[in-house]
């Protein structure tokens, strides 16, 4: 099982390491939202208060989110490309468990989702002061990795579901595109939920981004340690199961 | 029972919402170190019937078994037992040869030094031991079929299922494949092989089934099924065009086991058709319809097959 989830994930790693455009995507454009969206909108936050939250405690977890749950599309491509060549059938016909080859289609992700969360937190911490934006300070790193885990699970399990119902790679296009803007929208990515009207903040914690959101808030704004943030990141664990148990319900293993 | 490498008892599989089976209860047995051809036309149940045998899907009726593991239940067992060439070009072309037969090997357990040996040893059976760092995207059409059946023998299988290997390759790779498969076997593999290429069969196989509309139409050595089936088979065209009185004359004929119109023109089979070319050319001319054309196939499994489905192999 672990050998098999570890040559499928060395697999897709060394074939991620050349897919440049894919690359980017993952992080080039959630790094550029993050220095773009604090520095053209810091005035909107006004002034650097403790235990309020502001334009960098909001654009990098936010985007960082974007980031994670924008790894879907790349996942689904990547199971809907091994149907394509043929080498899923490879797979199905060596002496392994379907559960270990989906496992090994998700962990070189949440591995690539972890370096994103990384790479993003560093921008926020780095890069950002350099800018003239207030240095983000990051609370409990093990919090920090614990909502950021959860969601990359979500975000995976996204991916899965969305290979399972998608049969074409513009099927993936444009169910990925749909479901990962619109859930960041109403998620609070783009509009922070506290400025939402009451209906519309409500209706955002149908998403794993608001969820998501407020634990990272509670941690960077709010100084919380790992016990307090545990209800949302069973909610991110929620909606991973209810992702997977979908994809694996209706996935086509042939 | 030890000869034994392969048997399928009235093997069935009809897919859901399909209203006739893919595969309609075919039995056969294939033996040790065999190279046994699976004839027959696109959507013949070739596929199908290999990926049952592969475990990739469940028969829906009947059963097989491969070295005596049922593929039904006993799956691992049967898995590493088999190597399966899938019809498509199962490799990623983005990685190298020698690092696409690292994750297959990986996929059956193998690891390290052994892992390296195997995969040094499948390239050079494929001829491709100098261009394992090559990138798989830069390979020809026929070297790219080739790292395609290294990936199905890494881990050494008893049976080696092909699907459709030569589809798509130049003539020098199709020998070169060709070739291999006929050394594998005379190492001991059993070979099953797919193809709708009649030459090949006849070339390489010991035993063919022919099969069509998922049945099993015949199975015997390619020589037999010629000389039981085969015939000749003439085609003769005329721009008149083949009226049915005219066919019927021609069944008609001593020494004539068929006629059938194919395509634009009228297809006579008969034992020997020279001998009855002249008696066929009257019929012709009686009916108003002068030749224009004439062609003969000699007796072969491709006329072998004409005679036991009235279609051509390849549309």
């Amino acid at each position: 099982m672990t050998r098999t989830i570890a040559a499928i994930t060395l697999k897709d790693l060394s074939l991620l390491r050349n897919d440049r455009r894919g690359l980017g995507n993952l992080f080039f454009m959630p790094a550029m939202f993050i220095v773009v969206m604090t520095l053209a909108l810091g005035k909107m936050w006004g002034p650097d208060r403790p235990g309020h939250p502001n334009a960098v405690t909001h654009n990098v977890p936010a985007w960082t989110l974007f980031g994670v749950f924008f790894i879907a599309q790349q996942l689904a491509g990547s199971i809907l490309e091994e149907k394509k060549l043929g080498t899923f059938r490879r797979l199905l016909a060596a002496p392994v468990s379907r559960g270990a080859v989906l496992l090994g289609k998700l962990v070189p992700y949440l591995l690539l989702n972890v370096a994103q969360v990384t790479v993003m937190f560093a921008v926020g911490v780095l890069v950002l002061p350099l800018l003239g934006a207030p240095r983000l300070a990051l609370g409990s790193p093990l919090a920090l990795a614990a909502i950021s885990l959860a969601a990359s699970l979500s975000a995976t399990g996204l991916g899965v579901l969305i290979a399972a119902l998608a049969k074409t790679n513009e099927q993936i296009g444009g169910l990925g595109s749909l479901l990962v803007v619109t859930m960041a929208a109403l998620g609070g990515v783009m509009v922070p939920h506290r400025v939402m009207p009451e209906m519309m903040s409500r209706l955002g914690l149908l998403t794993p981004h608001a969820w998501a959101l407020r634990a990272y808030e509670d941690v960077l704004v709010h100084g919380a340690g790992l016990g307090a943030v545990l209800p949302g990141i069973a909610a991110l664990l929620g909606f991973a199961a209810l992702f997977f148990g979908v994809a694996v319900w209706r996935f086509r293993w042939e | 029972m030890t000869d034994t490498a392969i048997e399928l008892t009235r093997l069935a599989k009809t897919y859901p919402g399909a209203s006739s089976p893919a595969v309609a209860e075919i039995s056969f047995t294939v033996g040790k170190g065999e190279v046994f051809g699976l004839l027959g036309p696109n959507g013949a149940g070739k596929t199908t019937t290999l990926s049952m045998l592969a475990c990739l899907l469940p028969p829906s009726g009947g059963g097989a078994r491969i070295a005596g593991f049922d593929v039904a239940v006993e799956t691992r067992q049967v898995k590493r037992r088999v190597g399966l060439v899938p019809q498509e070009l199962a490799v990623y072309p983005a990685l190298s040869a020698r690092d696409n037969l690292r994750f297959f090997g990986r996929l059956y357990g193998l690891w390290g030094a052994a892992l390296a040996a195997r995969v040094d040893e499948a390239l050079e059976r494929v001829g491709l031991a100098d261009r394992g760092k090559d990138r798989v995207e830069t390979f020809s059409g026929g070297m790219k079929r080739r790292v395609n059946i290294a990936a199905g023998l890494l881990h050494r299988p008893e049976v080696l299922l092909l699907d459709e290997p030569t589809v798509g390759v130049d003539p020098q790779s199709r020998n070169f494949i060709l070739d291999g498969i006929a050394r594998l076997a005379a190492d001991g593999l059993t070979v099953v092989y797919s193809t709708h290429y009649m030459e090949e069969a006849e070339r390489i196989c010991s035993r063919v089934a022919i099969v069509d509309q998922g049945r099993l139409l015949a199975l015997d050595t390619p020589a037999a099924l010629v000389a039981a089936f085969g015939g000749g088979v003439l085609s003769v065209g005329t721009e008149a065009g083949a009226t049915e009185a005219l066919l019927e004359s021609l069944r008609r004929l001593p020494d004539v086991t068929d006629a059938v119109r194919r395509d634009d023109a009228v297809a006579v089979r008969a034992p020997q058709p020279l001998r009855v070319l002249p008696r066929i050319l009257e019929a012709f001319a009686a009916a108003g319809a002068p030749v224009t054309r004439l062609e003969y196939a000699r007796p072969s499994l491709e006329t072998v097959f004409l005679t036991l489905t009235g279609n051509r192999l390849r549309d």
